[in-house]
């Protein structure tokens, strides 16, 4: 392993997206990021600046009116970078799509797949914290896999 | 007269010295990290990661900024289309230039490239000050409303604590002069600027301290401007009840918001600079410098010096990561106030120390304190 | 202010040596409720009691009678019938993890186990979150649609004939060999000429 996956595998930076969830992820991410579960010994640190940030946490459906500023924000990270969809509602639109014949609730903006490119999919509802822990670690190597 | 060292020695020094100081900031930064995680009830950066997670994290996260640095630096880096361009990319640069230069003139277990210039500590000094400098500056080219804010909380705060900062290491320069003739010289002739002086005297003087023979460091000579400068630090270097202008919670990064990948990797870069530069400073000015010149029980006097280096760094890490743990923001009025309190009025007491302490020797009052 | 700094400094001196990191991603997974859960030095297992996580299906064990995917609340569970088979598909993204399926499944065939690093990376690649299997089905003789699934269709026989008299137990073998072969609608439609009007059995 050169320097640089190295360093790409050692320090991934996250920042989370809360795009119009219930905040029921939302809370298991702040319980995987606090000391109960410490993150920061194997260098994961939260900036809430996607400038800074390697790796973007995305939780909820995405509303219509959400749709724009989630592109926006993604295309403001710098490449390398890597989406982890966190809880059924970003991965499928979970309860908010109730099935494909009738059609999804009319203010989704459709699951996060549809608007960024996602690399990790954390299915829960909500994930335990150990589960998004598990995921940002495997999003951590993909990148480190990036040119 | 500044006696400088060799040519081709001062040339290696100036390339070694800025790397080992990376170096050993990037450990510094890294105990920071682990005692403020401990002090939280955290683990910090894994020193030693299980065996079964070998694979897959790597094997110790003692390196943790320098491995932050580096993936910086293999990012894409991004400039802001409205962003003042020239100053905006020329900015980190600057400051971590001025901050190797700044090392130049620092000794470090008294081994300097410039430090026995006459002005070093002045120099230093303006060195230091460059970099709250280039963040403003840059915080106000990038076009961001929270880079905005972030230069103005700098700006302000680097008004509350240079002022104690600047007085009371001149009156810790004073006592190089007014102490050396103590009894019956001059009290007011000026001490040296030369960092190398002042730490060659802390070396070659002791005090008996009511019997007790101690090395003269100027933090029992001096301990009200010691911990002036201590708290100033606290500002400089942005620890917790200070960490206004970066704030997360506040201005998303301050000035940095709009820095990206190599940009924001050479500030990360000054920052760790400047924390190394910070604790040489408070180490060469209150803590003699880790000077040893004896060989004791045969081992060369350089390991002395790096093990006692080595020990005071790591007890300035402590307070520091106690003060960033156990303390909540400031606002940035509060911040000021306090400055203008607490710190100037320990520094001003620290500026005139040194006079009561000659006038009482002077008029034949036993302090309890003499330079032997 | 003081007295307040020096309780905080004495609580962070305290909490360095009360650290309450739990040791996820390298910990040992087994279960161990004896320990203190909470607190300094716990030893805490990431599997706690009656954790639900990813729901695991014996295809063996089941009989396709597809009584999970009435009661799925999150839509996980689909059932199609194309071509005489019965296609289930599970999709675990949706899952909300409710353990309704456990409770219903006749045969015992879905269990949720205490698996829960679920992270998957990307339909492309091997993905463990899809599950697709087959049953069987009956077609009806006359008109080709779908009636049971086999398993299905024998399990419950078996039981109806055991728990009969020993008095009609012939007779209901003939009507269930000539009414299982036909759709709802067919029966129906040829209950007197194929004699399988109710009966009174008594």
């Amino acid at each position: 392993m050169g320097l640089k996956q190295k360093a790409r595998l050692y320090s991934p930076w996250v920042f989370h997206a809360h795009c119009s969830g219930c905040n029921g992820c939302g809370i298991e991410i702040a319980a995987a990021l606090n000391p109960r579960y410490d993150p920061e010994r194997i260098g994961v640190t939260l900036h809430n600046n996607p400038r800074h940030a390697d790796i973007m946490l995305v939780e909820g459906i995405v509303a219509k009116q959400h749709v724009p500023f989630l592109k926006r924000t993604y295309e403001q990270m710098p490449t390398p970078k890597a989406v982890v969809a966190i809880g059924s509602c970003a991965i499928t639109g979970g309860v908010f799509k109730p099935d494909d014949d009738k059609g999804p609730s009319y203010t989704q903006g459709g699951p996060v797949d549809r608007i960024i490119p996602v690399d990790v999919y954390v299915p829960g509802c909500p994930p335990k914290p150990e589960a998004i822990i598990d995921g940002i670690i495997k999003a951590a190597i993909i990148l480190s896999k990036r040119d | 007269m500044a006696v400088y060292l060799p040519l081709w020695e001062t040339v290696i020094i100036c390339f070694t010295l800025p790397v080992a100081g990376f170096f050993l900031g990037v450990l510094f930064q890294s105990l920071i990290r682990k005692f403020t995680a401990r002090f939280q009830g955290r683990r910090g950066p894994w020193y030693i990661v299980p065996k079964s997670l070998r694979p897959v994290v790597g094997s110790t996260r003692i390196l943790q900024p320098f491995w932050d640095i580096m993936k910086l630096m293999y990012k894409q880096t991004l400039i802001p289309s409205t962003a003042q361009r020239k100053i905006f990319m020329s900015a980190p640069f600057v400051a971590a230039a001025s901050l190797i230069i700044a090392i130049w003139f620092i000794p470090v277990i008294g081994v300097s490239a410039f430090g026995p210039f006459e002005f070093s500590l002045i120099v230093t000094l303006y060195l230091m000050l460059i970099v709250p400098l280039t963040i403003v500056a840059s915080g106000a080219a990038s076009s961001s409303p929270w880079g905005a804010i972030g230069s103005y909380r700098e700006v302000i705060l680097t008004l509350a604590y240079e002022l104690p900062f600047i007085i009371g290491i001149f009156s810790t320069a004073m006592l190089t002069g007014i102490l050396t003739p103590v009894y019956g010289g001059l009290p007011l002739i000026p001490g040296s600027l030369s960092i190398t002086d002042i730490v060659n005297f802390q070396a070659s003087h002791s005090i008996s301290f009511f019997g007790f023979k101690i090395p003269a460091f100027f933090i029992i000579l001096n301990p009200f401007a010691a911990v002036a400068i201590l708290m100033s630090l606290i500002g400089k270097l942005k620890i917790k009840p200070m960490d206004i202008p970066d704030a997360e919670v506040e201005v998303i990064a301050g000035a940095y918001t709009e820095y990206t990948g190599k940009l924001l990797g050479v500030y990360e870069m000054a920052k760790i600079f400047l924390l190394f530069v910070s604790l040489t400073l408070f180490i060469d000015m209150y803590l003699g410098g880790a000077l040893i010149t004896v060989d004791y029980l045969g081992v060369p006097s350089f390991i002395w010096s790096g093990i006692v280096f080595g020990v005071e760094a790591i007890i300035l890490i402590l307070i520091i990561s106690v003060v960033n743990a156990a303390n909540a923001r400031f606002r940035i009025d509060q911040a000021f106030t306090w400055y203008m309190k607490i710190p100037l009025a320990l520094s001003l007491i620290g500026l005139v120390w040194p006079y009561i302490m000659v006038s009482l020797a002077g008029a034949g009052v036993n302090i309890g304190i003499s330079i032997v | 202010m003081v007295k307040g700094k020096i309780k905080l400094l004495k609580e962070a001196l305290r909490s360095s040596g009360d650290i309450q990191t739990l040791d996820y991603p390298s910990g040992d997974p087994r279960l161990d409720y004896s320990q203190p859960r909470f607190g300094s030095g716990a030893k805490y297992s990431h599997i706690c009691e009656g954790l639900r996580g990813a729901p695991q299906y014996s295809e063996e064990d089941c009989c396709g009678c597809a009584a999970c995917e009435s009661v799925c609340t999150a839509n996980t569970i689909k059932t199609e019938d194309v071509n005489g088979k019965r296609v289930f598909t599970i999709d675990l993204g949706r899952c909300v993890f409710c353990g309704r399926c456990e409770e219903e499944c006749p045969e015992d065939a879905i269990k949720l186990t205490s698996k829960f690093e679920l992270a998957y990376t990307g339909p492309g690649s091997q993905n463990p979150a899809n599950v697709r299997f087959e049953r069987d089905l009956i077609l009806c003789e006359k008109c080709g649609n779908p009636v049971a699934p086999v398993k299905q269709y024998k399990i419950y026989s078996e039981k109806v004939l055991k728990n009969l008299g020993e008095k009609w137990r012939e007779q209901s073998r003939e009507d269930i060999e000539k009414a299982g072969k036909l759709c709802r609608e067919c029966r129906r439609r040829n209950a007197y000429t194929l004699n399988l009007h109710t009966r009174k059995y008594y």
